[in-house]
């Protein structure tokens, strides 16, 4: 493809000149990306609080939550009541999942990186990519609506499985709201994921072949397919229940003698089809970023990257395959099971190439220990630990033991959940200088990461133990139970970690708000990295790049005796002819 | 949507700073290839939600030894209704087809293929209308049973998209110029997906 063809297909961009095209109604794909930022950070600390909460009541069940308690329960006296906590739990993994994780990562570096690392000047769609976030925010108002209805917030779990979730179940307009929510949040999903497949594929600069691509660009490639073709399924799981809700339809409603009826099983299996790839879709952007600022604060190459991209390939066709593993105490099928069994471990053998890979590029590196490389090590970390915990639950035998206790949460909040935090973390550190112009404090920044790593260490971790020794999760007071009773000593040792892990994030916020107006002034290339997002200023012009760049080399050309021999640099930007 | 954007993007081939330039045509085809990716990936997406819900419903079909479930009571099966929506649905796809080919040589062409497309439409919804109204008249109600349940939300959801798809051809009518051929195309391209998502559900639920 010759320059001349690819200046022909990208669009050349006016700047808006109102404040509200500008500003708001923007089409401009950093503008967007910093909207769902603002979005998702505002929603993680929501769910955030609400994860407080859940560990105030397992480690001090019945006692009124101290200083909030009377504003937020007025009625038991501050006390969470099991309602409040049902409500809790579901909320805290509704809004982490679909409305703070997903947005800050696929929806606010998505739109914000990949124009950038591509050599693009905006997304392929920008109105689309501007419908894709608003549709989001009048889901987010939605679901927040929902907080206030008469008969409470939605309470049927962040899976909202029928019966909970039937009009039965779940009486009043909350879940209802809940459903629409959801299906608005995947309709935005969608049309970021026809945003981004398209605009890898078609705008590309001259050169950026596919194996040129910087891996947070597969990956979020990768996560756009996923989300193109599962998100949908869960909308028509959400149709279902909204008919089942609305108009008395009769899906999820399981029959009995005289009455006939539908499965409550169906929605689980709509679910899940759609939930596993999920998982994917969340931890693949945070993968990508990792395998990328791995690469450059190591200052070598990243290890395997063409068998890594087939190792992501290979996962992302499992993915789909691999559902019935969440179900397996359906009374499904043995021989199913064991399919799905034999399907979820086969996962393991790319995961590990995964991981060789992030081994393999620090090994012998001259690693520089930034505020995001920290937190890219924190997630090959946190996620190794999870995913070694992930065998025992797609073995049949081990999971139905393990079904439904605290090791399929802590499971789930180490790979699905803090490895996916501490990849947006990374990802703020690293982009926040592109994004706002300005440095943030490194000193705060690693202290931030120390904190963070320790207390999701302490909290996960120990919530395995928990589970592993017979306690479920969503009970609303373990001590209720003999049984569980010597464990309360241990779930309040996962409260107090939690606590500090909330409060570290305040240093977190300061260091955010601070930089943003007194950080020092970031120059076009802090990291000295070679991609193209920096090798235009920051923050990137309007249009991102005067002139569609020329890629040469791949995106991690760093510790070239060569390059340096000859600039002075132990870095190759993608843009320029690499020394003969 | 993704046809309109990308058209409304403004011409290709300029320097960013250089200002707007005269649409040419040699943009045309890389704007067209772009739009093609794109409604791909979006009819896929809707494909896989009626897929989804096909799913389900073949699942609650199997499950059930017999159809509609026993203690349910057969439905009326309004062929007249059906046959006439499905004639319709059928001739408004040929009719865009037809619109596709003659816009693609001239823009404005493309106009009488499309408002006999949209007419074709509006009939269908109404159709569908009226066959909703016939099964409520025969006293069946979306909570009547899982059979009833499956015809209300097939064809309820379905009647959605095809209302978009009318309102998208309307849009196409209405526009001062002639729709670019990569917009046309797109809403092409859903008009067929609703008709084939259509004939599908009617050979699944109603015949089969």
């Amino acid at each position: 493809m010759s320059d001349e063809d690819q200046t022909q297909k990208q669009p050349s961009l006016e700047a808006h000149q109102t404040f509200w095209r500008r500003a708001v109604f923007s089409t401009d794909h950093k503008v967007i990306g910093r909207q769902f930022l603002w979005l998702g950070l505002v929603f993680l600390a929501v769910a955030g609080t609400l994860a407080m909460l859940i560990r105030w009541q397992l480690a001090h069940p019945g006692a009124p939550v101290p200083v909030v308690g009377g504003l937020l329960f007025p009625a038991t006296g501050g006390v969470v009541s099991p309602a409040a906590y049902t409500a809790l739990f579901t909320m805290h993994g509704t809004i982490m999942i679909f409305f703070a994780l997903t947005p800050i990562l696929i929806g606010g570096f998505g739109n914000f990186c990949l124009p950038l690392l591509i050599g693009a000047r905006d997304m392929a769609f920008p109105v689309l990519n501007m419908l894709s976030f608003w549709t989001m925010f009048v889901a987010t108002a939605i679901l927040t609506a929902s907080f206030f209805t008469p008969l409470g917030p939605p309470a049927a779990g962040w899976t909202s499985y029928p019966t909970l979730s039937t009009a039965v179940g779940a009486p009043g307009v909350a879940q209802t709201l809940w459903v629409l929510a959801i299906y608005l949040n995947g309709a935005s999903s969608v049309m970021g994921a026809v945003n981004y497949i398209t605009t890898v594929i078609r705008f590309r600069a001259p050169g950026m072949t596919f194996f040129r691509m910087p891996l947070t660009v597969w990956e979020l490639w990768l996560a756009s397919i996923l989300n193109a073709l599962f998100v949908p399924v869960l909308a028509a799981g959400a149709v279902l229940l909204f008919f089942d809700r609305v108009f008395g339809t009769r899906f999820f409603i399981a029959g009995s003698a005289i009455k006939p009826g539908g499965d409550p099983v169906l929605y689980q299996h709509l679910f899940w089809i759609f939930g596993h790839p999920e998982v994917y879709i969340l931890i693949l952007p945070a993968w990508g970023i990792a395998g990328d600022l791995l690469s450059f604060f190591s200052r070598k190459p990243a290890y395997g990257y063409k068998v890594t991209v087939g190792a992501l390939i290979a996962i992302v066709v499992l993915s789909g395959v691999v559902y019935g593993h969440h179900m397996f105490v359906t009374g499904m099928s043995p021989l199913l099971g064991e399919g799905f069994m034999v399907l979820t471990m086969l996962i393991s053998v790319p995961s590990v190439i995964l991981g060789v890979g992030w081994l393999g590029t620090v090994w012998r590196g001259s690693i520089r220990l930034t505020t995001p490389m920290l937190f890219a090590l924190g997630l090959v970390t946190v996620f190794g630990l999870g995913g070694f915990t992930g065998l025992f639950l797609a073995d049949v035998l081990s999971d139905v033991y393990l079904h439904d206790t605290f090791f399929v949460v802590g499971h789930f909040h180490l790979t699905m959940s803090a490895a996916v935090l501490l990849g947006a973390f990374a990802a703020i550190y690293f982009w926040f200088p592109k994004m706002f112009g300005r440095m943030m404090n490194e000193a705060l920044g690693k202290l931030h990461f120390a904190l963070t790593l320790v207390t999701v260490i302490v909290t996960f971790g120990l919530q395995l133990v928990l589970g592993y020794a017979g306690m479920q999760r969503r009970l609303v007071d373990p001590s209720a139970y003999a049984f569980l009773r010597p464990l309360m000593p241990l779930n309040r040792v996962v409260s107090q970690a939690a606590f500090v892990m909330g409060a570290a994030q305040v240093l977190f916020v300061v260091n955010f708000f601070y930089s943003l107006f007194r950080g020092p002034k970031a120059s076009a290339n802090p990291w000295q990295v070679g991609t193209l997002d920096w090798t235009v200023p920051s923050p990137p012009p309007h249009h991102n790049f005067d002139d569609i760049p020329r890629v040469f080399v791949g995106p991690h050309e760093l510790g070239n005796p060569a390059v340096k021999a000859a600039r002075g640099v132990d870095f190759q930007r993608q843009d320029e002819e690499p020394p003969a | 949507m993704i046809a309109a954007d990308v058209a409304g993007a403004g011409p290709a081939g300029v320097r960013a700073g250089q200002g707007p330039a005269g649409v040419g045509g040699e943009d045309e085809g890389a704007a067209r290839a772009t739009v093609t990716v794109g409604m791909t990936v979006a009819l896929a997406a809707i494909a896989m939600t009626f897929a989804a819900l096909l799913l389900a419903y073949a699942i609650v079909r199997v499950q059930s030894p017999v159809w509609p479930p026993a203690g349910e009571l057969a439905l009326p099966p309004l062929w007249g209704l059906r046959l006439a929506a499905t004639v319709v649905a059928v001739g408004g796809s040929g009719a865009m087809h037809a619109a596709a080919r003659a816009g693609r040589l001239r823009p404005r062409a493309a106009r009488p293929a499309l408002g006999a497309a949209t007419a074709a439409g509006i009939a269908f919804l109404l159709l569908q209308l009226f066959s909703l109204r016939a099964l409520g008249g025969a006293g069946v109600h979306p909570a009547s049973g899982l059979a009833a349940s499956v015809v209300y939300a097939l064809t309820a959801f379905h009647g959605l998209h095809a209302l978009v798809a009318v309102l998208l051809s309307l849009g196409l009518l209405a526009a001062r110029r002639p729709a670019r051929p990569g917009r046309l195309l797109a809403v092409v391209a859903f008009w067929h997906l609703v008709t084939a998502v259509w004939l599908i559900v009617f050979g699944a639920v109603f015949v089969a």
